[in-house]
């Protein structure tokens, strides 16, 4: 039998989804800090809004990135589960599957 | 010749040998925190003075830890220093020898466009700029403290040039 | 007679106006930072995202399927974040500029509203004499006019913030909600693919500078934000243009590998992270740091940002003041030692090179220190005692001091310096690839590369090859002298008062000794009052350091002040002993540099 999956494919790209989950996560942060102080008051507030909304949107998407990294891992621990019962390799690949960051 | 070329050599070794270090005692951190303090309390009476003095207050005041020029045989610092400045704007015409006759117990000294003063291994000075009239400068400093490049960039009070209240 | 006077009006207060365009260009340029994660996550979703590691065809597919939209998505996001960003830039622009006019207006309101009552003062009660009436008469007119004019610039004033604020406003009710993100942004074409596709394929500078002049303004800022390593990396683009993309780079790094936990970083991220850290505290150092004249802040350029290049040593150069227009611009090459995390103590020697330089009169000096070739460090230090890498770091300094003529039009002053091995780099970069410098400076230098046999191989021309050697530096004694031959070391002949383990220790074997007489350059005084009374190399790192005879001279040639430089008496090496030099026996001084 063979495997219908790429354990350490999936834990490198399960990895990197989650990589991007921080890099957004750090763009949201990076947002959030940014500052209407130099803006007269006829822009500021709205400069507030908009950093606001955009720190939504980036965390927004840092989660969809996590779960993402949390979907593909368990999509293949599904799969290597099914594959475990004709094939120990399956078996073994299956404690592979973790998040690591 | 004989003890130059000695001497020489021993020099040279000393390039080889230099480098890697161990890791960073507690010590040494909390040396860097009781200077940043003792810096702090004086940038703080200084500018006082100096408010008083030049009728104005600090403006563009900010902390950092410096590296020291003397650098050895690598270009990576060995020691750090801690130091404060700030700026005053000021009508006053002659504001170094105003500040010289204030501060006569940090025994003042001028050289070309500054005001030298100490207190203890503290030092400071006040500075004019010709092309930039109405400011004096602050710039309080204190003594070396030995401390690698890469443990200085990993400490939490590593700062350069972030905004410190002198109020 | 009736003479008619018309006291001038009270001319109209000036708003106040309190917003900060320097903070306004900085919120700018943190989205513009987060639109290009934006960007990096499209590009990672179209990509590497696609390789699942699914081999169950459903599964695979259904995968894959998912991701079109996060995708589409994400790129939508960077476009809309990026539009946002521009505009805030430009409008921080706007409002340096505003506030520039505002002062004006605000001085000539102050000094129009006195000259105003004074008129009114000479009014009450009117002269009698009629000449005198008729000087009022005209001191009255021309007020009133100027009141005009200042009433004319005080309405386009506030129309000009008006339109400031409007564009930037319009821009960012534009892109406030993920709906309006995707409707108008979404599927739409990145200027910065096109832009990036007609790029020069060779390295030409100047063809680069044509390409880059040639794209939409919109084209540079999208390729700014999308391509920030290429643009910020590529000689012949401008030093502004590069600066803002490796900003986009440094910062990118800084946030998104700071976000990783240390003890999860990869040993590239955390190399990455380091070398973004060092360069970071480089240019915090050179915005903390003055003009000695002028007591302004000084701008740091980030010239070249590759974290990652030689095998994580990194490449890096930083300029104090603007590369772009300044009439007198120098590079530093370091040498011994020298990697990315070395950007601070090397950034402290430029803003020194620079505040002499305007403490003896420079007004327009740009300062860049450059390491941006692979000198011997740490364990690469083996390869001091050859050329090679000399030679290789020539070669990009070339590049680089080319892509600094082919960026600038006009005629301005370039001064390479290099110190210690980096004088072996500068002069391989002059001998080997004659790029267009001005002036030559060797610090401290253990040799000028085989190639160069005496200063004129330089080509400069001999009297434009400065050389700084401290007598008692222990490096500035290793370059080829005479029958000391480091060439003959490497034959087997070892003889000489160094002898062959130090000379092979310290590097020796790296050409002439441009500090000795028949070299044929300028010496010029570089003594400090710290100097030991043995071969040291104490006295080999001290050449940039404030009061010092080296920084004095070398601000005078970055200058283009030739006269100015204190010459020094050159090294003799008679055949009968070891070299002499009269500097030993000079009483070193200590020039004011700083006025501090």
């Amino acid at each position: 039998m063979t495997l219908h999956v790429e354990p350490a494919k999936v834990r490198s790209t399960a990895a990197a989804w989650d990589t991007e989950n921080l890099h957004l996560t750090a763009a949201a942060k990076q947002i959030k800090a940014v500052g209407t102080g130099g803006f007269t008051p006829t822009v500021a507030s709205l400069v507030g809004r908009f950093v606001e909304a955009w720190e939504a949107i980036a965390t927004r998407s840092a989660s969809a990135s996590e779960s993402q990294a949390d979907g593909l891992r368990s999509t293949a621990i599904d799969i290597l589960q099914t594959d475990a019962k004709t094939d120990i390799n399956a078996s073994l690949a299956l404690s592979s599957i973790k998040e690591i960051r | 010749m004989t003890a130059r070329i000695l001497a020489a050599t021993a020099a040279a070794l000393t390039i080889m040998l230099a480098g890697g270090c161990g890791g960073v005692s507690d010590q040494t951190y909390t040396e860097l925190e009781h200077q940043r303090d003792d810096v702090l309390a004086w940038a703080r009476e200084l500018s006082a003075v100096a408010s008083t003095t030049l009728a104005t207050s600090p403006e563009d005041a900010t902390e950092a830890y410096d590296g020291v020029a003397q650098k050895g045989t690598s270009d990576n610092y060995k020691s750090y220093k801690y130091d404060v400045q700030a700026d005053f704007v000021t009508e006053h015409q002659e504001p170094l020898d105003a500040l010289h006759d204030e501060l006569e117990e940090f025994s003042p000294t001028f050289s070309s466009n500054s005001l030298r003063l100490s207190h203890g291994d503290l030092t400071a000075f006040f500075q004019i700029y010709p092309k930039g009239p109405g400011k004096v400068g602050m710039f309080v400093e204190g003594p070396a403290i030995e401390i690698d490049q890469e443990d200085m960039s990993d400490w939490d009070g590593f700062v350069v040039g972030e905004p410190v209240d002198l109020a | 007679m009736t003479i008619t006077i018309s006291l001038p009006p009270t001319p109209n207060e000036t708003p106040e106006f309190d917003a900060d365009g320097e903070k306004v260009q900085d919120a700018g340029t943190t989205l513009r930072t987060s639109s290009s994660i934006f960007d990096d996550h499209g590009s990672f979703v179209g990509g590497k995202a696609k390789d699942s590691g699914l081999l169950d065809g459903q599964a695979a597919a259904a995968y894959v399927q998912a991701l079109s939209p996060i995708g589409r998505h994400a790129d939508a996001c960077s476009l809309a974040l990026r539009a946002a960003a521009n505009a805030v830039l430009g409008h921080g622009d706007e409002l340096v500029d505003l506030a520039k006019r505002h002062q004006q207006l605000r001085s000539d309101r102050e000094h129009l509203a006195r000259e105003a009552a004074a008129l009114a003062s000479r009014a009450n009660p009117l002269p009698t004499d009629e000449a005198e009436l008729q000087r009022l008469k005209a001191d009255c007119d021309r007020c009133t006019s100027q009141i005009e004019a200042y009433e004319s610039d005080l309405v386009r004033w506030t129309e000009d913030l008006k339109a400031s604020e409007d564009k930037v406003t319009a821009a960012l009710r534009g892109a406030m909600t993920e709906t309006q993100i995707d409707q108008t942004y979404a599927g739409v074409a990145d200027p910065a693919d096109a832009a990036r596709d007609s790029m020069p394929s060779g390295k030409d500078p100047k063809a680069v500078k044509a390409w880059w002049d040639g794209l939409t303004e919109e084209q540079r800022a999208a390729l700014i934000a999308a391509d920030p390593e290429i643009v910020g990396n590529t000689d012949g683009i401008p030093a502004a243009d590069r600066s803002a993309a490796n900003t986009v780079s440094l910062d990118r790094d800084l946030a998104e590998l700071g976000a990783i936990p240390e003890d999860q970083r990869t040993d590239d991220e955390q190399t990455r992270y380091d070398n973004a850290k060092a360069a970071d505290v480089a240019r915090d150092k050179i915005e903390r740091s003055k003009d000695p004249m002028t007591n302004e802040h000084y701008e740091a350029q980030v010239y070249i940002y590759d974290p990652m290049a030689f095998g994580g040593d990194g490449r890096v150069a930083m300029a104090v003041g603007d590369l772009d227009t300044a009439r007198n611009v120098s590079v530093s090459v370091p040498g011994l030692t020298t990697d990315m995390e070395s950007a601070q103590s090397n950034a402290e020697n430029v803003i020194n090179l620079h505040q002499a330089a305007s403490f003896e009169g420079g007004t327009s000096t740009a300062t860049m220190f450059w390491i941006g070739y692979d000198a011997p460090s740490g364990a690469d230090s083996a390869g001091v005692a050859t050329e090679g890498m000399a030679a290789a770091g020539g070669e990009r300094l070339a590049d680089t001091l080319d892509g600094l003529n082919a960026m600038r039009s006009d005629d301005f002053h370039l001064t390479a310096i290099g110190h210690s091995y980096g004088s072996t780099t500068v002069a391989h970069a002059m001998t080997d690839h004659h790029p267009g410098a001005d002036d030559v400076v060797l610090l401290g230098s253990p040799g000028a590369g085989d190639d160069a046999d005496s200063a004129d191989d330089l080509g400069v021309g001999s009297g434009h090859v400065f050389v700084g050697t401290n007598s008692e530096d222990l490096v500035g004694r290793l370059g080829q002298t005479g029958w000391v031959s480091p060439a003959a070391i490497g034959a087997g002949v070892l003889t000489g008062p160094l002898g062959g383990v130090v000379a092979q220790m310290a590097g020796a074997g790296l050409g002439h000794n441009p500090a000795e007489d028949d070299f044929g350059a300028v010496r010029f005084q570089a003594e400090s009052t710290s100097r030991g009374s043995i071969p040291n190399i104490d006295d080999h790192v001290k050449y940039y350091d404030h009061d010092t005879e080296s920084l004095a001279n070398m601000a005078h040639i970055v200058n283009g002040q030739y006269d100015d430089v204190v010459r020094a008496g050159q090294v003799h090496d008679p055949w009968y002993r070891g070299p002499v030099d009269p500097e030993s026996d000079r009483t070193p001084t200590s020039p004011d540099t700083d006025g501090s």
